[in-house]
């Protein structure tokens, strides 16, 4: 039997919004997918912690404060530290189109955007294993 | 702040709003602070701060400390502007973020009703009665696309907030029973995709509002789902607000459809909703119960829920969203800022830190430290303390010092 994928959302900074990051956990839930979200006002010190205790295979992470760029590079060069580097990240959030390729340079493996539909979302983390180097 | 008012005297403009909710008692201190340093008197112009720091919990997330913490300090500003400052304005209760996190029109009504109700009581036991303070207050709502419901639902408050007031709280003044509305379009009804279309949502929403009966208006601009604003979008924004103010006519009758049995059937079951929460949060023990126990927090995670299984079904349509979308997107001119911004922000505070009197600060926090921890109003340390120059960040501090640091934990889905 398959094992079912595991992923942790996270809320880095100060940013306090969180409509976002709760609607994609429970919609990732209702498609059998393990998720534990983090809650609001995260370092990526403490996300990266999270997720390689919780033994995920993707970080999410939300972001409507523009800190994206600053966020996604600290929670990745994390990774690389912990050598946990096969923890795939993903995200969303307000994040102009020029930044999306930079940040998949820095090694984002996937953005969405506003009005980014939930059941691609669902798609894509349920392929998570896929994206595995 | 004083770098922020150079040359803007405080008395030159007749009215600031602040959008300060935990920061509330922060922002009145240094209005006051300014105001003494550049020898100007309080009374002389307007401040309409939001202060309402309980929603914070519910659905904005920028508290620094405790539910209790914060709603002695906001209790604080408002008992202290009415002895004080009776010309500003010290509390405005949101239905605004809730709607923007997903709620219904009535629990946007209803949550911040409750929440008002708990300041309303927290005021009597002060000593205050309602007319000491309640026309000053203003109320953030927001509004969707459906005209008519929200039409209907600023009706709907217009009444039962009059009702509330006259008849549970017992105020003679009708101005405390006059809801003041501040209304902002809200952003979550507008999409990324096509984004120039987002003007008629506004214009809508802009409507909408008018027709129900508030009295100040803020509309996004077409750009929201990108950046804050442009001077351009801004300025659509502006226009939009103009032209239905002066080209109009709508502005010259006070509750144009008053009469129409539409509206007067929906604002109806409207008000019947609103109040079956109110009872409903009562008997939970009230605004601060049911927050901490997560109950606005669930029920507006519960309708975000469903309005996104409305849009993955196309039960609900969204032009450029779920339907009619093309392929081709228009590129929005991107808001041009400072990368250095944050390293000079930072650089700043380490150059204040070296250049006051640190003594003076330490003392000043104390000050703040005894005042939270007893029973007097906390207001006067604070202005204290932002005379010294105390940060906000540490006026923070010792503000989760006293009152503890509010965590949520880790949730599994």
């Amino acid at each position: 039997m398959q094992r079912r994928i595991r992923v942790l959302i996270g809320k880095p900074g100060l940013d306090g919004h969180d409509r976002g990051a709760k609607l994609i956990s429970r919609v990732l839930a209702d498609a059998g997918i393990e998720v534990v979200y983090t809650g609001k006002f995260q370092t990526p010190e403490q996300i990266v912690g999270a997720a390689i205790q919780e033994d995920v295979d993707g970080i999410g992470l939300s972001i409507l404060s523009g800190s994206h760029m600053t966020m996604f590079s600290k929670v990745i060069d994390l990774l690389k530290e912990k050598k946990a580097e096969d923890i795939v990240v993903f995200g969303g959030g307000i994040i102009m189109p020029d930044d999306i390729p930079p940040l998949e340079k820095m090694g984002v493996d996937k953005i969405f955007p506003p009005d980014s539909q939930t059941s691609k979302i669902v798609e894509y983390v349920k392929n998570i294993p896929s994206r595995w180097k | 702040m004083e770098k922020l008012f150079e040359g803007i005297p405080l008395n030159s403009v007749s009215m600031f709003i602040c959008v300060a909710m935990s920061t509330g008692p922060i922002i009145l201190a240094l209005f006051l602070a300014l105001a003494e340093k550049t020898g100007i008197d309080p009374k002389k112009f307007g401040l309409i701060l939001t202060n309402e720091s309980l929603m914070e919990f519910a659905c904005r997330g920028t508290q620094f400390t405790t539910p209790d913490g914060h709603f002695r300090l906001s209790a604080d500003v408002v008992e202290y502007c009415a002895k004080n400052y009776p010309n500003f304005s010290p509390l405005q209760i949101c239905g605004y973020h809730a709607r923007e996190a997903g709620c219904t029109a009535i629990q946007e009504l209803a949550f911040p009703l409750a929440n008002c109700i708990a300041y309303v009581q927290e005021m009597g036991k002060r000593g205050l009665s309602i007319d000491d303070y309640a026309s000053g207050f203003t109320w953030l709502f927001s509004a969707s696309l459906d005209l008519f419901e929200e039409v209907a639902k600023f009706r709907a408050f217009r009444k039962i907030w009059a009702s509330l007031a006259k008849n549970r709280f017992g105020a003679k003044n009708p101005k405390t029973m006059q809801a003041r509305i501040v209304f902002y379009s809200g952003g979550s009804n507008l999409t990324r995709h096509q984004p120039y279309i987002n003007i008629a949502r506004t214009t809508i929403q802009g409507l909408a509002a008018a027709l129900g009966g508030i009295q100040i208006m803020h509309l996004s601009s077409y750009d929201e789902a990108y950046q804050t604003p442009t001077q351009e979008s801004g300025t659509i924004a502006v226009r939009i607000q103009q032209i239905l103010g002066h080209e109009t006519g709508i502005t010259k009758t006070i509750d144009p459809l008053a009469g129409s049995y539409y509206v007067e059937t929906l604002t109806k079951q409207i008000e019947k909703g609103v109040y079956e929460y109110l009872e409903k949060i009562e008997k939970m023990g009230g605004a601060i119960k049911a927050i901490e126990q997560g109950f606005y927090q669930s029920e507006i995670a519960e309708q975000a829920y469903r309005y996104n299984k409305e849009m993955e079904t196309k039960e609900r349509i969204k032009v450029g969203l779920n339907e009619f979308l093309m392929d081709q997107d228009v590129k929005v001119a991107p808001l041009k800022y400072d990368p250095d911004a944050e390293k000079k922000a930072i650089e700043a505070v380490k150059q204040l830190r070296k250049a006051r009197d640190n003594s003076k600060v330490a003392q000043a926090l104390e000050n703040c430290r005894r005042t939270l921890k007893g029973t007097e109003n906390a207001i006067p340390s604070l202005i204290e303390a932002v005379k010294a120059y105390a940060t906000v960040g540490e006026i923070g501090s010792v503000m989760r010092e006293v009152y503890g640091t509010y965590e949520e934990g880790k949730v599994r889905f």
